[in-house]
Order: C-alpha cells, then sequence, then structure tokens
C-alpha cells in the first residue's frame, strides 16, 4: 500500500514540474529586451503628450569582434517619438512597433520639457513612480526646448556609450555647482512634502544666440544661453523652480551656487569675487564648505524671519602681481570684498524665491514645523502660500586660506 | 521518537524573526499612516507595553512548571478545552501563514512574475515549508539561526544607506496626527508584536535548563529595537510617506539606493534575502501548527497531516486572490481575533488557571514542589 | 480498502516510546577500554559459519591433515601453494611435518633459516632428549672439581609446549586448533607447520610480499607538511601511527569483516580521551555486517554510515597520518582496512571537509586566508551557474549598465537560451574531467586543460555560446578544484545542477527556496550522535572551527565528539612568556 502511495505521489510531483516547466512564464533573455536610457515628455501642439524614447543599440556594434571606432558612422541610440493620451499607453504603442520589448530598469534621465511642465507634472511622476521597472533614482531635467530636439542632440563626444554620457554629466554639480542632480524620488518628496517646493535640472540644447553672446560675470543665465562651443550642443545649467508640481521660473548658475550653499549641497564651486587690490578686476576663488549651513525660523508679525549663516573656506586661485595671499590685511580684504559680494548674490536669490517666485525650494519649512506640535497645526499654519512674506537675513562666514603653489607672484 | 529540544539561542533567532518579518510585511508603513510623525513614539510605547505583557506571561507560565497552554488549558477545563483553545491556535497560524503567503507573493509577483500564475509563486514557498516540516522543528530553528543575522545586517545596511538624506526635522511635530492617534489609537499597533503569542507554545518545546523569561526579554529587545529603528529611519528619509500608501515601503527605499556609478540596482539581493527569512517565517509558524495538531490529537506521525494542511492553506490563499475586497477585510478581522487572542484571551486563562492552582495549593501542599525559581 | 483504513488507523495511535540515536544498548555489553591491540576473544562472537566447515578441528595424523588442506586448496590446481614434506628432529625423535605456505607471500631466507633450519638439522636444542643432564653447581673438595648434575626428564604430554618453547625461535608463533585459524594464517602470508601426533599447528609469521613503500600523499598534497601517506598493508600503516603518537594508550582493535574475505579492519582510539560510547557503537555497527567481501575503505564508510541515502559524505577518507592523528588526539575514532591507503575518521562534520591538512600547520592568519578563499570558492562553485541564469533572466537590475550592454551585444549571435547554453559547457567540462581521468599520465593534465581550451575558444568563434558563459563556467570549476574534499566535490557539483534548474525557474525566488531546503536537510543530519554542521552556533575553541584559531587556543576538544578528556592544553599554553 505504501508503495503505492509513494508512486502515486512521485507522479503527482513530476507531472507538476513538467507543467511549471512548459513556460518558465517569466525568463526573459538578456537579448529580448531593448533597454530604455532616456525618457522624454512633451505638449505635442495638439494639446496631447509626446512621448519620446531615447534606446541604447552601442551593444550590437561589438559582436563578431569588430571594433567600435566605427560607431561614429553607426547610430549609437535609437530615438523613438510617439503622440499618447499617457505614458503607459504610449510605451504600450511603442513595444508593438519596435521589434523588442522595452525595459525601463536603466533609464537615466527623465526630460521633461518647459512647456508641458508649466501645466503640471503630478500625474505624469506618480505614474513613473508606480512603475516597477523604473529605478527612481533617476535624475529629472526641465529642457527648455522639447524633449525630442533634446535627446536628439545628445552625442556624447568623451564617452562611447549614451548612458555613461548622462552619468558623469550630470556628476558634474558636484564640482561647479552650476546646477543640482535631483532624482525622480526626491523630487516627488519635495513635491509632497508640507514644508518644501520641488526643484529640477534645467537643460536646453545650445544655440547660436547663446554661443554668440557675452559672458556675465559668474555665469548668470540660465541653459542654452552660454558663450561656449563644442559638439557638445547639450547644456545643463541652473535650476528649474516649482510650485507644487508647476513649473514657475528659472534660475542662473549663479542662483544655483547660491541655492548649493544655503542646502549644504556645495562640494567645491569657483566663484569670482571683485578683486580689492584693482578696481575693475576679479579674483577667482575655489569656496568649500566649512561646515553645515545654520538656519532657523522665527516669526515677526506673522511674517517668518529667516536668518542664514553660512560657513564657507575659500582658496585663492587667480594670481598676478597685485594680488597677495601672504599677509592677514590682504586675505582679510580678499575676505571681506568677498563675503560682502556673497552675501549680496544669497540674498537676491533668496528674495526671488520668495517675491517672485513663492517658491521654497530651500527648504526652510523644515526648520519652522518644530515649532508646531502636531501635523494639523502645521497644516493650517499654510507655510508654502505664506513663504511669499518672508524675511531674510543673511550672514556669509568667509575664510580665505591663501593661493594653491603661490602666495605671491 | 521525542523530537530533540530547541535551545537557547535557537528560540531567540526563532521569536526575533518572527516579530522582525513583520517589517519586511510592510508594518512600519501601517503605523506611519495611522500615527503621523510621531510613529517612533508610538513604537516605543508599543514596545513597553509588550514589555510589560512579558514580564505577566513568563510569570504566569512559570508556575507551571514546563508546560504550555494546551496542558494548562487541560488543566482548567479537561480535554474540550484543550480542543477548543488548540483548534483556535491552528486556524490562527494557518491564517497567519495564508495572510503572509497572499501578501508577500502578490508583491513578489507584481515586481518580478507579472506572467507567472499566483499559484506558481505560492508553490516554491509552500514546498519549501512541506519538506523542511518534516524533519521537526529543530533543524528549522537551526537554519533561522543562519538566517536571522543576514536578514538583520541587511536591514541595517538598508536603513543606513540613505543616512545622507536624513532630515531630523522630518520627526517634528512631534505628535503626528495628536496625542489620541499616537497612544490610544495607537495600541492597536501592537500587533506589530504579535509574534510573542508563540511564547506560550514554548515551555514544552524547549530544554528544561532554559529560562522562558531571558529568552522572551531578549528577543522582543532584538525585534523591538530593530521595528524603532525602521520607523525612525524610514520617517526621516521621505517626506511622502505620511501622505501616500505604498505596498512594500523597504523595496521601493532599496530602489533609492545608489553609491557611485558600481552600486545601484541591488534591490534583488535584498529580496533575496526577504525570501528567505519569509520562507523561515512560514516554516516554523506551520511547525507550530503541527505541534498543536499532534497534541491535541496524540498523534504518533504528522507527515500526512503535514501534506493535507499545506494543500488547505495553497487552497485558501489562491481563492483569496480572487476576492480583493473581501481578502482586505478578512485581513482586518484576522488582525482583531489574533490581537483578542494573543493579548487578551490567552493571559486570562493563565491567570484562571494560577488562581486554581493557588487556590488548590492553599488545600494541599503538593504544588509547592512544582514551584521553580524563574530567574 | 481496508488496508487503506488500517493505515489510518496506525496514525491515529498513542505516540511511540523514544528510541535512542545509538542502536547500540548499553545495558547489553560492556566495552572492555584497556584492551590489547591484538585481543579478539570477544569481538568474533558475531562470526558466521562460513561455507567451509571450519569448525574442523586439526587431527593427530598428519597425513589426514595433508590431505584435508590438499582438497581445500585445489593444490593440484593452484600451484603456488607450496607443501613442504620434512622430518622434524624433537627430543632425539623424528617425526613426520610439514610446512604450509604461499610462495610470493613469504620471505623465503626466513623460512630456511629460522624455520626449516632449526628444525631439520641438528642442533643442541632438537637433539636434547631429556637424558642429559643438567650441571647445578660445581664444588672443589680436595682439590678435585665435582660436578653436581640434575636429571630432567620430559614426558611425551609436553611436546608441544616443547618444540613451542625451544624449537621455533621466530618472534610471531602462534599455536592454532582449527583449520580456519589455519586459512586464516596462510592466506595472510604466514606459514603453518604440522607435526606428526600433535593436535596443533603452529602458525610462523614469515610474511614477506612485496608492497608498495610509505611514499608522500598523492591527492592531498601540501607545501608544509609531512610527506607519508598510508600504504595498503594494515600493519604498516599502524605502524606509522604507533610511531606518530608515541603513547602506550593507543588502542588497536582488531576485527575481521567479510565472511569469505575476512579482511582485516582497525579501530583505533586514544584510551583516555576517546568517549567510550562512541567505540562501542562503531564497534556494533563493524560487527554486525553480514558481506561476503570487503575491500577498500570506502565500501566500509558506505556500509557503517548513518544516512547512506544523504549526498553528503558523513566520514572523512584520508590518506595522511598526521591528519589522522591530530583527529585522533581531537578524540574521534579511525579505522584502516587492510587493502585501503585510506583510512576513515569518525565523527566528520561539515567544516572538516572544507580544512586542508595545511591549516595545522601553518601561522593562523595564512589558514585563516585559505580558509576564506575556500569557503568563497565553495559558494561561488555551488551558486555561480545558478545566479547567472537567475539574474540574466529574470534580475537585469542587478548588473551595471555598461555590463549588461556587453553580455547583450555578446549574446546576439548565440542561437540559444541561457539555461541550454550553461548546461552545454557545465555537461561538456563534466566530460573533459571524467575523461581526464582515464587519460595515461603523460599526457593527463595537457588534455584537460587544452582540451578546456580549445573547447570554449572554438565554441566561441562558432557563436555557439557566449564568452562570458566561458568565464563562469571556468571560473565555477576552478573553484570546486578548490574543495580539498573529493567526495564533497561530487556533492556540490550535484547541487549545482540543481541550483542551475531552479535558477531557471523562479529566478532568486527558487533559489533561496533551494538554499533553505538544502540548509534544513544538512542541519537535520547527524552522523555518530555529532550535529552535521557543528561547531554552530557556539565556536568552543578546539580544531574543527569555521575559522582556524591560534594555536594557543585551541585548548578544547570538539565537543560534539564529547571526549573524556576535555581540555588539550592548558590556560596558557606558552609558559615561557610568563616566567
Amino acid at each position: 500500500m505504501r508503495k503505492i502511495l509513494k508512486k502515486i505521489i512521485v507522479l503527482c510531483i513530476l507531472t507538476t514540474f513538467t507543467f511549471s516547466l512548459t513556460g518558465c512564464y517569466d525568463a526573459t533573455g538578456i537579448e529580448e529586451n531593448a533597454y530604455v536610457v532616456a525618457i522624454g515628455l512633451d505638449l505635442a501642439e495638439s494639446n496631447e503628450l509626446e512621448l519620446t524614447i531615447q534606446i541604447a543599440t552601442e551593444g550590437n556594434n561589438s559582436s563578431g569582434g569588430e571594433s567600435s571606432s566605427s560607431s561614429s558612422q553607426s547610430k549609437q541610440t535609437n530615438i523613438t517619438t510617439v503622440k499618447c493620451s499617457s505614458i503607459n499607453s504610449g510605451i504600450s504603442l511603442i513595444n508593438n512597433h519596435i521589434s523588442k520589448q522595452t525595459n525601463l530598469s536603466n533609464c537615466q534621465v527623465l526630460v521633461i520639457s518647459e512647456k508641458l511642465a508649466t501645466y503640471g507634472i503630478a500625474e505624469y511622476i506618480d505614474t513613473l513612480l508606480n512603475n516597477v521597472e523604473l529605478r527612481n533614482d533617476c535624475s529629472v531635467i526641465i529642457s527648455k526646448c522639447s524633449a525630442k530636439d533634446y535627446l536628439n542632440n545628445v552625442k556624447p563626444s568623451l564617452e562611447i556609450f549614451v548612458a555613461r554620457f548622462y552619468e558623469s554629466t550630470l556628476q558634474s554639480a558636484k564640482y561647479t555647482g552650476y546646477t543640482i542632480n535631483i532624482s525622480l524620488a526626491k523630487f516627488y518628496s519635495k513635491m509632497k512634502d508640507t514644508s518644501c517646493e520641488p526643484y529640477a535640472i534645467l537643460g536646453a540644447v545650445s544655440t547660436e544666440s547663446g554661443t554668440n553672446s557675452n559672458a556675465k560675470l559668474n555665469y548668470d543665465n540660465t541653459a542654452g544661453e552660454n558663450p561656449i562651443t563644442d559638439s557638445d550642443v547639450i547644456d545643463n545649467f541652473g535650476i528649474a523652480i516649482f510650485k507644487n508640481d508647476v513649473l514657475v521660473g528659472e534660475l542662473s548658475g549663479l542662483d544655483s551656487i547660491c541655492h548649493v550653499m544655503i542646502t549644504n549641497e556645495l562640494d567645491e564651486c569657483t566663484m569670482s569675487v571683485p578683486n580689492p587690490f584693482e578696481s575693475g578686476k576679479y579674483i577667482d576663488l575655489l569656496l568649500t564648505s566649512e561646515k553645515d549651513t545654520k538656519c532657523s525660523v522665527s516669526y515677526v508679525n506673522n511674517s517668518p524671519l529667516i536668518s542664514v549663516d553660512i560657513y564657507l573656506d575659500g582658496r585663492g586661485l587667480s594670481l598676478d602681481e597685485h594680488i597677495k595671499y601672504d599677509s592677514t590685511e590682504s586675505l582679510n580684504l580678499i575676505e571681506s570684498s568677498a563675503t560682502k559680494y556673497i552675501q549680496n548674490q544669497v540674498s537676491n536669490y533668496l528674495y526671488k524665491t520668495a517675491k517672485e517666485y513663492n517658491s521654497d525650494i530651500c527648504g526652510f519649512g523644515k526648520y519652522a514645523i518644530s515649532n508646531y506640535l502636531t501635523l494639523q497645526e502645521w497644516n493650517d499654519s499654510n507655510w508654502l502660500g505664506n513663504y511669499k512674506n518672508s524675511f531674510f537675513d543673511v550672514n556669509v562666514y568667509l575664510n580665505v586660506e591663501s593661493g594653491n603653489l603661490f602666495t605671491k607672484s | 521518537m521525542d523530537s530533540p529540544k530547541l535551545g537557547t539561542i535557537e528560540t531567540i533567532a526563532i521569536l526575533s524573526l518572527i516579530m522582525a518579518n513583520k517589517i519586511i510585511l510592510n508594518l512600519p508603513k501601517d503605523i506611519i499612516s495611522s500615527t503621523g510623525s510621531s510613529a517612533w513614539l508610538n513604537t516605543i510605547y508599543i514596545i513597553f507595553l509588550a514589555l510589560i505583557f512579558v514580564l505577566i506571561i513568563t510569570k504566569l507560565l512559570c508556575s507551571f512548571n514546563g508546560k504550555d497552554i494546551l496542558d494548562i488549558s487541560q488543566y482548567l477545563g479537561g480535554k474540550p478545552l484543550q480542543y477548543i483553545i488548540g483548534t483556535i491556535h491552528i486556524l490562527i497560524f494557518m491564517a497567519i501563514i495564508l495572510l503572509i503567503l497572499k501578501n508577500f507573493t502578490t508583491t513578489l509577483k507584481t515586481i518580478y512574475f507579472e506572467h507567472s500564475p499566483i499559484i506558481f509563486v505560492m508553490l516554491f514557498f509552500i514546498v519549501a515549508a512541506s519538506i523542511s516540516n518534516k524533519f521537526g522543528i529543530k533543524p528549522i530553528a537551526k537554519v533561522t539561526l543562519f538566517i536571522f543575522p543576514l536578514a538583520t545586517i541587511g536591514l541595517i545596511i538598508l536603513l543606513f544607506s540613505p543616512a545622507s538624506d536624513f532630515q531630523i526635522q522630518r520627526l517634528t511635530p512631534i505628535f503626528g496626527y495628536g496625542l489620541d492617534k499616537t497612544f490610544i489609537q495607537g495600541t492597536m499597533n501592537i500587533f506589530a508584536l504579535s509574534g510573542l503569542g508563540y511564547i506560550f507554545f514554548l515551555p514544552t518545546l524547549m530544554d528544561k535548563n532554559t529560562n522562558l523569561r531571558k529568552i522572551a526579554l531578549f528577543s522582543l529587545g532584538i525585534s523591538g529595537f530593530f521595528l524603532f529603528l525602521s520607523t525612525f529611519c524610514l520617517l526621516l528619509v521621505f517626506s511622502f510617506i505620511i501622505d501616500t500608501n505604498e505596498s512594500m515601503l523597504l523595496y521601493v527605499l532599496t530602489m533609492f539606493m545608489r553609491h557611485g556609478n558600481l552600486i545601484h540596482g541591488i534591490n534583488t539581493l535584498f529580496v533575496l534575502v526577504w525570501i528567505l527569512s519569509i520562507i523561515a517565517y512560514i516554516s516554523t509558524t506551520f511547525s507550530f501548527a503541527l505541534f498543536i495538531l499532534k497534541k491535541t490529537l496524540n498523534l504518533k506521525e504528522i507527515d500526512s497531516s503535514n501534506y493535507c494542511i499545506c494543500t488547505i492553506i495553497l487552497g485558501a490563499a489562491v481563492l483569496l486572490q480572487n476576492f480583493t475586497d473581501f481578502g482586505r477585510s478578512f485581513e482586518y478581522i484576522i488582525q482583531y481575533i489574533i490581537l483578542a487572542f494573543v493579548f487578551v484571551a490567552d493571559p486570562l486563562l493563565l491567570l484562571i488557571a494560577n488562581i486554581k492552582q493557588k487556590l488548590s495549593s492553599s488545600r494541599s501542599k503538593q504544588s509547592i514542589l512544582n514551584r521553580k525559581e524563574c530567574l | 480498502m481496508n488496508n487503506f483504513f488500517k493505515s489510518l488507523k496506525k496514525v491515529f495511535t498513542f505516540t511511540d516510546d523514544k528510541h535512542h540515536l545509538f542502536r547500540y544498548d548499553n545495558a547489553s555489553s560492556d566495552s572492555s577500554s584497556s584492551s590489547d591491540s591484538n585481543n579478539d576473544s570477544n569481538l568474533n562472537s558475531n562470526e558466521p559459519n562460513s561455507t567451509d566447515s571450519t569448525t574442523k578441528k586439526i587431527n593427530s595424523s598428519i597425513s589426514e591433515n595433508q590431505k584435508y588442506l590438499e582438497k581445500a586448496y585445489n593444490t593440484k590446481l593452484s600451484t603456488d601453494i607450496v607443501i613442504r614434506n620434512f622430518n622434524v628432529l624433537v627430543q632425539n625423535v623424528r617425526y613426520k611435518a610439514f610446512l604450509i605456505f604461499i610462495d610470493g607471500m613469504v620471505d623465503s631466507n626466513l623460512i630456511n633459516d629460522f624455520v626449516l633450519s632449526p628444525l631439520m638439522l641438528r642442533n643442541k636444542a632438537n637433539s636434547y632428549d631429556g637424558k642429559q643432564k643438567k650441571l647445578v653447581s660445581e664444588d672443589i673438595i680436595n682439590n678435585v672439581k665435582i660436578k653436581n648434575y640434575e636429571n630432567k626428564k620430559i614426558s611425551k604430554s609436553n611436546l608441544t609446549t616443547f618444540v613451542y618453547n625451544n624449537l621455533l625461535p621466530q618472534n610471531s608463533v602462534k599455536k592454532v586448533l582449527e583449520f580456519s585459524d589455519v586459512f586464516s594464517a596462510v592466506n595472510m602470508g604466514d606459514c603453518v607447520l604440522f607435526i606428526d601426533t600433535i593436535e596443533e599447528a603452529y602458525d610462523i609469521d614469515v610474511k614477506g610480499f612485496k608492497q608498495r613503500s610509505i611514499e608522500a600523499p598523492t591527492n592531498e598534497v601540501v607545501v608544509r607538511g609531512s610527506q607519508e601517506s598510508f600504504v595498503e598493508n594494515l600493519r604498516t600503516n599502524t605502524s606509522i601511527l604507533r610511531r606518530l603518537i608515541n603513547n602506550e594508550n593507543l588502542v588497536l582493535e582488531s576485527i575481521k569483516v567479510g565472511k569469505i574475505t575476512k579482511t582485516n579492519v582497525s579501530i583505533g582510539y586514544i584510551n583516555g580521551i576517546t568517549n567510550k560510547k562512541l567505540v562501542a557503537e562503531v564497534k556494533y555497527r563493524i560487527n554486525n555486517l553480514d558481506i561476503d567481501y570487503l575491500i577498500s575503505s570506502g565500501q566500509l564508510e558506505q556500509l557503517i554510515q548513518d544516512n547512506p541515502n544523504s549526498i553528503y559524505p558523513q566520514m572523512i577518507a584520508t590518506e595522511r597520518p598526521d591528519k589522522v592523528v591530530n583527529y585522533l588526539f581531537d578524540g574521534r575514532v579511525c579505522i584502516l582496512v587492510n587493502g585501503s591507503p585510506y583510512a576513515l575518521v569518525l565523527p566528520g562534520v561539515f567544516v572538516d571537509f572544507l580544512s586542508s591538512p595545511a591549516d595545522f600547520n601553518l601561522k593562523y592568519q595564512f589558514a585563516n586566508l585559505g580558509k576564506i578563499i575556500r569557503l568563497f570558492s565553495l559558494l561561488l562553485s555551488v551558486l555561480l551557474p545558478g545566479m547567472y541564469i537567475a539574474v540574466t533572466n529574470y534580475h537585469h537590475e542587478l548588473l551595471p549598465t555598461e555590463l549588461l550592454f556587453t553580455i547583450a551585444a555578446s549574446r546576439e549571435s548565440v542561437p540559444f537560451p541561457i539555461v541550454v547554453e550553461i548546461l552545454l559547457m557545465e555537461i561538456s567540462f563534466e566530460l573533459i574531467r571524467e575523461a581526464g581521468v582515464r587519460v595515461p599520465t603523460p599526457l593527463g593534465p595537457t588534455i584537460g586543460i587544452v582540451g578546456a581550451i580549445v573547447l570554449g575558444d572554438a565554441a566561441v568563434s562558432a557563436s555557439l555560446v557566449s564568452p562570458i558563459l566561458i568565464i563562469i563556467v571556468a571560473i565555477t570549476g576552478i573553484c570546486s578544484f578548490a574543495i580539498p574534499d573529493f567526495s564533497l566535490n561530487f556533492t556540490f557539483r550535484i547541487c549545482r545542477f540543481l541550483y542551475i534548474i531552479l535558477g531557471y525557474l523562479a529566478g532568486f525566488l527558487g533559489i533561496a527556496a533551494g538554499i533553505f531546503v538544502q540548509m534544513v536537510l544538512m542541519c537535520n543530519l547527524k552522523t555518530f550522535g555529532a550535529d552535521y554542521l557543528d561547531p554552530i552556533p557556539i565556536n568552543k575553541r578546539s580544531i574543527s572551527t569555521y575559522f582556524v584559531l591560534p594555536i594557543w587556543k585551541r585548548e578544547r576538544k570538539s565537543d560534539f565528539v564529547r571526549p573524556q578528556k576535555k581540555y588539550s592544553e592548558g590556560k596558557i599554553s606558552m609558559k615561557w612568556r610568563y616566567k
């Protein structure tokens, strides 16, 4: 009896296994997927959503031992655009059209056009976050031109793979401060937060007018207006300001430096400050953060008074016979000139965010929230609506050390 | 053959894993959505309540030397009461397995197995639990001992990886949705530590020399610490979790992890560890259910009942998928039933049995021999 | 139907009484702990009746004995059995005698010089007839020497003792009464002397067969350690152990296994350290084997292990004596089988199969580095192909972006799905490995390496497999060679295929389920009373630990063996530091 039972059980198990093997339902090989490296969202003329996806195809060139030096002639990526009513229906149509199934797990960049952003992007951000494949650490870029143009103009000159280009180019914020690197999750977090507003990277295609324009001090202009000429026509410069999920304004490169100083994201940046030894000339300083910025919020007549203390370390980069870094008085002179200048710029930036845009992108709300005991009270205080009435008290403490290799020429 | 007894460390590992697994099953999200930014306060409050509970029931269990709640219910009300208590607890354990299976497999299916039928995913858990239960609880406890450090280290790494994005101000306002929601309605959140209900069955499963109170306190300490840590860190990282509703918050956190260009997308490794700990959780609960079955019905072999119960659970889990609304309310009902039994009914039973024992011992002096120093 | 209900009824019966893990029943026998190595009087109690009529006793008539032996050994057909008839001189009386031995197994010089010469040639011992007088003392009385003699008479009944005591100048002579013992003796290489009118025979040890000399170990090579290994002959092996242990408490009990071959098996342990119950269990199992023949220790291992259906090895098989001695001092038991150069040490837990013999000889830092590499290679050899399949089929996001594109590009021209590729390459690797074993030695390693490289290269050029897969399979193969134990290698080769299938079925879910079930199976395994995954959870300071401890910390013996003497070192072993 037991033997027969055993045989029956073994038979059942075998049948179960054979049935499980008949599909291997979800096993998809690597070569069966088309990997998307960038997604672009536009508003078409007919007020429909226009979805653009950039698929990496450079891998195809390296089979059979061919060197990839011929890649300049063949396309590195494949760009497909579709008009659709929503993102997922667009992706579905593209899946039908191209030979492989799209896979969003390597998407590095989400490009949204300015035009679309002014109408509000909450539904797109929510939908994309809900997507299982998409990693929520991809960067969010608002482009001044259309997303399609932006993606079409991505032609990396220093890299082979487009994916690597995106990774490296967005790290530049660390050592220049002219823009910030924000991920989808952080954008969403700030969008939902009742104590701050979201912001995104500002990108554009360099135009003729931009390339031929004059250089402003500390590049106080936004993306696409920079006087730089090369084959990389994409320019990520400045910050796009949002109020809730609607684009309300743009900040220049200089404003962006001020922003990273306040939000403790400054690694290092180069700033030109007025030269105290020679009028009309400027000294370049390499600024790093000495310690965390201290902010505090208090209320004066129902208006928030925000005081910001920024601590910086500087190193003198430019050198000529007039500039001296060796004595305390000359250093103090440089310090006072630089401090005044930076204070001025930061103040301007803060008042711009408050008065012009009414958008607390620096996140001062988190310092105000500690004055309340329950979430209900906080919500009733309506911080984000009240931000335009804020006053700012900015103090910059700069400590200039000597020059790099020379202290005097 | 008498099954081998569990040692101290193995029991601690089992209990801690049972309670720590709730973190994987999205419990911090429930706590946060009900209490807001004071979730960490609520967690401390729950742990404190659980501590009192543990002290009480270990004291009550101590006076019955080496007997578990089934023996005590037999002492109190004879065989009928033992059958009732045994049946209810078996059903509770089966319901727990059902709920874990449903929740976790739906999440796995969403992420990795879109096209597979749900029964395919469930089959792996059930078959692994069934095979491991052929050998008794001791090997499962030993494997849990291996898995537990893995799970905890993984959890710590995961929780502290976005440390640069922690904003301590996210803990404010201090009372979240209000004192009432934090402390009074928040008491229901003690469901997080309902793993303590397994303590009622431990005396017969453990060696004679082990100290139940020490074990219970240790496991409560470890799992409470992790619960607190996870709630605390999750609050600090995301501001949106108070308003939104994620089905698997920890998974969202893993996708957020990025260090340089190389370490990104390692959510799968964490999922591997979580699958291991969930399988261990299901196997342990299953073995407890089989143990109760064996004891109440005085069975010689539990292999056949092993297969029967497996099939029942598999069938019920698949059925639940088709009735989502019913499934959700079923979940709430089970939650309240478990709370009622673990934290109210069973201690009450123990209390009554203790009183009965004291009354009978005042008449006869024999039970003084039964009392043991429980410290 | 009735049977079904009967079996149902059986299920619902009361619980049975407990029975012990060991089948050996303590009360029934009293193991003698200080038995002599050659004392086998109480161990042969289970000796069954063999096909020969071995209880036949030796006759006093020499012609009958000779006829019986000629018939038993088929001397007309087997020409290497030699029966040498001669006359023996005892007390100046000639008796008929014959010597039986197997040509090729005896040392002829020993027989000639020390058996035949003293018996056949006239000398003082064999011409003594009892009528000689024995000089007792000498006196000088009145300048005359007077010698006092004593008459010594020998009775006929002392003939056997006389021959034994005076006429056989050999160091190992035994008296045998039954033909079964005669057969055993002659088969082992002794010669047996029969003398007319005596109902006894003399078993004289003159072994001189050719055997392999002690060489360096071929399969367990270490750079720093002794270069001796066991050989086929049991006595040589036991002599190596005696030399190394150098203590009278080493006990080597002898048992004969196999009804026809009666192979000599030696059980070695150190009296005062090893748990007596363990020794008793081992003896009980070996004594209760109903087999005809036993050729190697591998067969004995399969016959006495706890779980024959498990794929894990449960005893350590080694050809190194220093390894055996280290384990004997740890409180374990070793078994030596005549004819097999591999000794068995039991109980063998999982961590023992991961340690190399050099671990005891090197500094602990170096030994730990080796151990970490071995543990890592163990994990890789089992899990790497399965994880590769799981990652490339289900979990693409785990791969860095550039690697993903490289793999995708290299797979563009490959016609098979990944699982078929992997199975193809793994099977070819196994085939090469199996073939390499049988190729003659000068060509062996070359064929292995060349075959693998050429095969891999050719397969890539023909676009049958992708280059990355060759790397995966090569790494897996190299890691599997890093596992020190031969049997464990096989275990993990089997597991690897299971993980490949599981990985393909359900990615990391299948692999996790497989890991869990495998660990439960390993935790459930017990060998001779020790848990297979000991010394976890508590890593007591002994030689069997997952990470090698410094030598001054290896104070204790392994706990799972439950030795009589717990500590092998003092608290402070290097006393010179603190004086």
